[in-house]
């Protein structure tokens, strides 16, 4: 198919480009910065000599940070939590969103259903009523307090509510003609057509969990216990030798100082997992977001 | 001087951590002890120098005996205090660290499992559990969820506004009995250094917390210059430093000449930082920017004089100029990574304004990249070339220890704080530390097993230890036996910084620490100079009333966001007038007259 | 009559007990995690005091509320909340939009995902992360016054103290961090759109500036929409996390916003039912404009949002 193309679309072409380009770089750059930083000196870093190149190469931060057994303890505890609480995520947008996927004329219970739900998107109790509710369920200091009370995402049920609904009619009719119940539809008919949509949401839950900190701080009773991502928010990296003999002030000061190269070698490896799946993942994203629908 | 709420959170997680420095003090290379004559314990005379700790004797006595409790008088608080339970007592305790930085730590040794525990269990039949363990930022919300759902810890530390508050809800048990049968000379050292900082603990003539507080002399500060600099703008002694706010300005132009600025560090918490801060320039003027002083037998703010105008008329003809970084107000020097901080260990300055420990931390890790600076401390600043009145803290506490109301043993915490002090003391020598096992040292060195929510860290010491130890540098020893030294937890460590920096003169972080503490004309000796040669006005309030819970944070801000106005030329100086008024309205006026109250009927 | 058979047949096709069982695990995570929870509010009516509890605790009924809004920042707060707020919705759904739209346009398939992946990254940062280099290159001697320096001839602007900045860089950052998100979102309604309306519209001799005006924009338009909606219900969320770790004193003028001021009187002295009352306040706004919002959307043009 050949399609006449005039000057102006060739110079929309190239402004286009070149603002795209621009964009990029502004989103990129900063990675890049950090992982040059990452990979300088210390002392290089503190003078802010760094900029996308690494200066005074060395791998120190990089070293240190293997050094530091409780460092993988945590990324062990945070991809236990993305497995699980992937999974549980996964299950529960799948079993929920179909049945509100359904039109009220079918499904009559549907605008109750979703009023209930939608509700918690803009009210919450806040911080320490939650903190109680969790107390009192025994969830505290458990490995499950990261995976349940983040089980049910509204905002991702409906992402593929409204996939779902633009999904063909015609197949999932036919199924229930040929005597399918609920459950089989769903499983065999509508999970099937809803992968781009599924593996939009996987990432975003994945993405989701690696991230989180807040909780792992706050519900857990026991620094052993963090994932990965709370253990990076707690870091503040000490210098050695200056910690002998420290007063309070110092102390003080010094637990605020931290070694740049080493918080940015830890920024760059907690997002090295992302980086590698997101682009895996990013094909379908095109495809399986779909936000809002025309009415029934 | 009301300290800024992310400085009373440091204060506290440092209070955490503060048993855990000093151990880790002597890890350190406890250099070569063997030169001089080791037995040369002659001269015991200047070992204890307690200033102004209780005239009772028997603490010296208990002062050698403290590894065999059995011996002391059956009758004394000491023995007493190490007097083991007859029945287990499970303590619950919370606490807020910062990650321990030690790579080598065990793996498999956890808080609940450390030696100190173990020994706690053994000696005094104390469980010590740890109910919850959680980072210093989100400790006060996770104590306040946690409180919510009802749970006091046995032991707690509490910043001053949290302290009224329980206190206020009957969340604490009243100390006072216990206080009065368990203390002890070395634990008066700690908690009631002076003989009434104790009071500070008491609502209603009942102890309810024991004060963790720090030299008052420590919040003064000091004009560090690098004479190696300041070679460039003609100055090649130390008496060519400036002592007048003209004489600095001509030394600051000089610099801006010669480098084309900032010359100054500063930053968001230009008001009390302690380093890269305001205060020495409104000291200075004899202005000041907080605190309640006694004008005639009422309290007054001094945030408010119209004093201030001049000094902050000054600063803002500097920032105009390019003294300070055009956007200063922007950098928090107590971030991580601080902006401030780097660029002062980059070498970016020649002038640092800043407390006593300065040297200590950023300056050595200036040394260590620049060997060739030369820091030295410079005369305090004022407009007629002397000694300016200066204001301090009457009491300035940073927590209150307290036991919560579901414990059944309010003398447990005294037994916990002087057990501590007896096990620092102890392990801390040299000789000790030597014999230690490798597996015993590591852990002795890695912080967060000894992270309790108590402190043993005597208000007196920096003073104490710098007396000392000049004497003993004085008489050349190299060694000294456990009689000789002062019964305060720092000690130790800084007898072996002494050493370690006759043994590594040209180290930049062995002379921080010596600098700071120790040397002549270094951060402390200037210290106690000031305080001993100025007039002193005190901000005689050391209690938290309902008014400041509720507005003082808010009240600070007004303050802070006023000040840098006028300094960064945003509003005219006449912009003060509206800004007292506005503090007075908020609640100023509401504070004042319950400070006041309690001030009449102290 | 036809209308009630069809209704008859489509219920005898679906048994509905089945689509509540599959409802329930989502509706118990919700009661327990977000329902019970809200009893909490209880305490924006009382003076709360966590060692009596919520039995115990005195009601003061609307004292709380009255408090905060006689608060002196207060006011300041909330213009600085509402305006920050409005802005961040507009340009996180507008450049979005507009980058989208250019996104769709590029012929080279490999530059398009690049691009897509790349604006994606700063979505992945946290504030605490990107905030430090930010401020790096907003400085007064950073990156950004070299540039407009060397190339403009433009004296330094301390940007990070300037209440007539600040507040832009504030909202231009979280636009900017969360652009792929959208754009992401709104790429795949663009690829969505039926091929057959470009016929149509080619076949009319549309340009192609004029098919994005008829045919791209109308047929995202629904996406458009419910993007604003759920964004007014954050009307009240000015990012908390970023302006925390961004601001200064000098620009409070302009920044603070309400939940910064919540924070404050927090730490200052565990006012829970301030804070408590603060919160209820900004979860009754919301749900008014998001209300109304989709009210109006359902009743003028027919879209639903959930």
């Amino acid at each position: 198919m050949k399609v006449k193309r005039s000057v102006s679309f060739y110079i929309y072409q190239v402004f286009n480009t070149i603002v795209l380009t621009l964009m990029a770089l502004s989103c990129i750059l900063p990675i890049l910065h950090v992982f040059a930083m990452s990979l300088s000196s210390s002392s290089a870093a503190m003078a802010g000599r760094v900029g996308f190149v690494p200066v005074e190469f060395s791998l120190k931060a990089y070293e240190y940070l293997i050094s530091k057994k409780d460092f993988f303890h945590s990324v062990s505890i945070s991809l236990a939590r993305v497995l699980v609480g992937t999974v549980f995520n996964m299950a529960i947008i799948a079993i929920t969103a179909y049945p509100l996927s359904r039109s009220s004329r079918q499904f009559r219970a549907r605008t109750a259903y979703m009023a209930y739900f939608a509700v918690t998107m803009f009210i919450g109790g806040g911080l320490i009523p939650t903190y109680m509710v969790i107390k009192n369920l025994h969830l505290l200091d458990s490995f499950w307090v990261l995976i349940l009370p983040s089980a049910m995402s509204i905002w991702n049920v409906i992402i593929m509510m409204n996939f779902i609904k633009g999904l063909p009619r015609a197949i999932e009719e036919a199924a229930f003609v040929d005597g399918a119940n609920h459950w089989q539809t769903l499983i065999r008919v509508i999970l099937p057509m809803s992968k781009p949509s599924l593996a939009s949401l996987l990432l975003f839950s994945m993405i989701g969990h690696w991230n989180a900190w807040f909780d792992g701080m706050f519900y857990m009773n026991n620094p052993n216990n963090y994932p990965m991502a709370t253990y990076l928010a707690t870091q503040v990296i000490n210098n050695n030798q200056t910690m002998t003999n420290m007063t309070p002030e110092q102390l003080a000061l010094l637990s605020s100082l931290s070694e740049k190269t080493v918080r940015s070698a830890q920024m760059f490896i907690a997002i090295i997992p992302i980086l590698v799946v997101y682009p895996f993942l990013q094909k379908f994203f095109v495809k399986g977001i779909t936000v809002g629908s025309v009415k029934e | 001087m009301k300290k800024s709420t992310k400085k009373r959170w440091l204060s506290a997680l440092l209070v955490a951590i503060m048993t855990a420095a000093s151990l880790a003090a002597c890890g350190g290379e406890p250099a070569s002890t063997e030169s001089s004559g080791a037995a040369e314990s002659k001269t015991e005379e200047s070992s204890q120098a307690p200033e102004e700790s209780a005239p009772e004797e028997s603490g010296e006595e208990a002062g050698g005996e403290a590894e065999a409790p059995a011996e002391g008088g059956a009758g004394t608080a000491e023995a007493l205090l190490l007097e083991p339970y007859p029945e287990p007592v499970d303590i619950h305790i919370v606490l807020q660290y910062r990650e321990s930085e030690n790579p080598d730590t065990p793996a498999d040794v956890t808080p609940e499992t450390s030696t100190a525990v173990k020994l706690l269990k053994e000696e005094l039949n104390i469980n010590l559990i740890y109910d919850w363990i959680v980072n210093a930022d989100q400790y006060s919300q996770k104590f306040g969820a946690e409180l919510a759902a009802g749970n006091v810890p046995d032991i707690v530390m509490l910043g001053p506004n949290d302290f009224e508050d329980l206190v206020s809800q009957g969340g604490l048990l009243d100390l006072t009995e216990a206080y009065e049968q368990y203390t002890c000379p070395d634990l008066e050292n700690i908690y009631n250094f002076d003989g009434s900082f104790i009071d500070v603990g008491k609502k209603d003539g009942k102890l309810y917390g024991l004060p963790m507080g720090t030299d008052p002399a420590q919040m003064t500060s000091q004009m560090y210059y690098d004479m190696n600099q300041l070679k460039e703008v003609g100055i090649t002694s130390k008496d060519q430093l400036p002592k007048t706010i003209e004489e600095f300005e001509a030394l600051c132009d000089k610099l801006m000449e010669a480098t084309g600025g900032p010359v100054l560090p500063a930053c968001k918490n230009y008001i009390d930082a302690q380093l890269g801060d305001f205060s020495p320039f409104f000291h200075a003027y004899e202005t000041w920017a907080g605190g309640w002083y006694d004008n005639n037998g009422t309290l007054e703010y001094a945030g408010i004089r119209e004093e201030n105008k001049e000094t902050l008329t000054k600063l803002n003809e500097w920032y105009n100029k390019g003294y300070f970084k055009k956007d200063f107000a922007a950098y928090d020097i107590w971030a991580a990574d601080s902006q401030v901080v780097s660029d002062i260990v980059a070498g970016k300055y020649a002038i640092v304004p800043g407390s006593w420990w300065v040297p200590n931390w950023p300056l050595n890790s200036n040394k260590v990249e620049h060997p060739e600076a030369d820091w030295v401390v410079g005369p305090n600043l004022s407009l007629d070339g002397e000694q300016p009145d200066i204001m301090i803290s009457r009491y300035p506490v940073n927590n209150f220890i307290g036991v919560g109301l579901n414990c059944e043993h309010p003398e447990v915490i005294f037994k916990l704080i002087y057990w501590s002090l007896q096990y620092t003391l102890k392990n801390s020598p040299p000789e000790v530390q030597n014999a230690m096992t490798e597996e015993e040292k590591t852990e002795w060195n890695s912080y967060v097993y000894t992270w309790v929510p108590w402190r043993i860290y005597s208000p007196t010491c920096l003073r104490q230890n710098f007396e000392v130890i000049n004497e003993f540098a004085k008489q050349g020893k190299t060694e000294i036996s456990l009689e000789e030294a002062p019964r305060n937890n720092e000690f130790w460590g800084s007898w072996a910084s002494y050493l370690n920096y006759m043994e590594n003169p040209d180290d930049g972080v062995a002379w921080g620490t010596y600098f700071s503490r120790l040397a002549e004309d270094g951060g402390v000796d200037n210290m106690i100079k000031t305080v001993e040669s100025a007039n002193i006005i005190y901000d005689e309030v050391y209690v938290t009333t309902p008014s400041m819970i509720t507005k003082q944070g808010e009240l600070n801000k007004l303050r802070d966001n006023a000040y840098i106005s006028i300094i960064m030329g945003e509003e005219p100086v006449s912009y003060f007038d509206t800004f007292v008024e506005q503090w007075k309205a908020q609640g100023g006026d509401d504070i004042a007259k319950e400070v006041n109250e309690w001030y009449q009927n102290k | 009559m036809a209308d009630v058979k069809k209704e008859k047949k489509k219920k005898g096709l679906y048994k509905t007990r089945e689509l509540h069982v599959m409802l329930l695990p989502a509706v118990i995570f919700t009661a327990v995690f977000a329902y019970l929870p809200m009893f909490g509010l209880i305490m924006a009516f009382q003076d709360f005091k966590p060692l009596l509890g919520f039995t115990k605790s005195k009601f003061v009924g609307f004292d709380q509320f009255a408090y905060i809004f006689t608060m002196p920042s207060f006011r300041q707060a909330f213009v600085n909340t509402f305006i920050i707020a409005f802005f961040k919705i507009i340009l996180s759904i507008l450049v979005p939009l507009i980058l989208s739209l250019m996104l769709n346009e590029v012929v080279k398939s490999w530059f398009k995902r690049s691009v897509q992946t790349i604006v994606f990254i700063p979505y992945f940062f946290s504030w605490a992360i990107l905030a430090g280099m930010l401020l790096e290159i907003f400085a007064y001697d950073g990156i950004i016054n070299n540039v407009l320096q060397s190339l403009f001839n433009i004296e330094p602007i301390a940007f990070l103290v300037s209440n007539k900045y600040f507040r832009t860089i504030i909202i231009a950052s979280d636009v900017w961090k969360g652009m792929g998100y959208n754009t992401v979102l709104l790429l795949a309604a663009i690829t969505n759109v039926d091929a057959a309306l470009y016929e149509a519209a080619r076949v009319d001799g549309a340009s192609r500036w004029q098919q994005v005006l008829h045919v791209t924009l109308p047929s995202i338009l629904p996406m458009v929409a419910v993007l604003t909606v759920l964004g007014l219900g954050g009307i009240l969320n000015a990012g908390f996390e970023q302006i925390l770790v961004m601001y200064n004193p000098t620009v409070e003028k302009t920044v603070d916003i309400l939940d910064t001021l919540v924070y404050r009187l927090g730490i200052a002295g565990h006012q829970y039912s301030a804070a408590a009352a603060m919160g209820l306040f900004k979860s009754v706004v919301s749900l008014i404009f998001v209300g109304l919002s989709y009210w109006i959307l359902y009743k003028k043009s027919d879209y639903r949002v959930f």
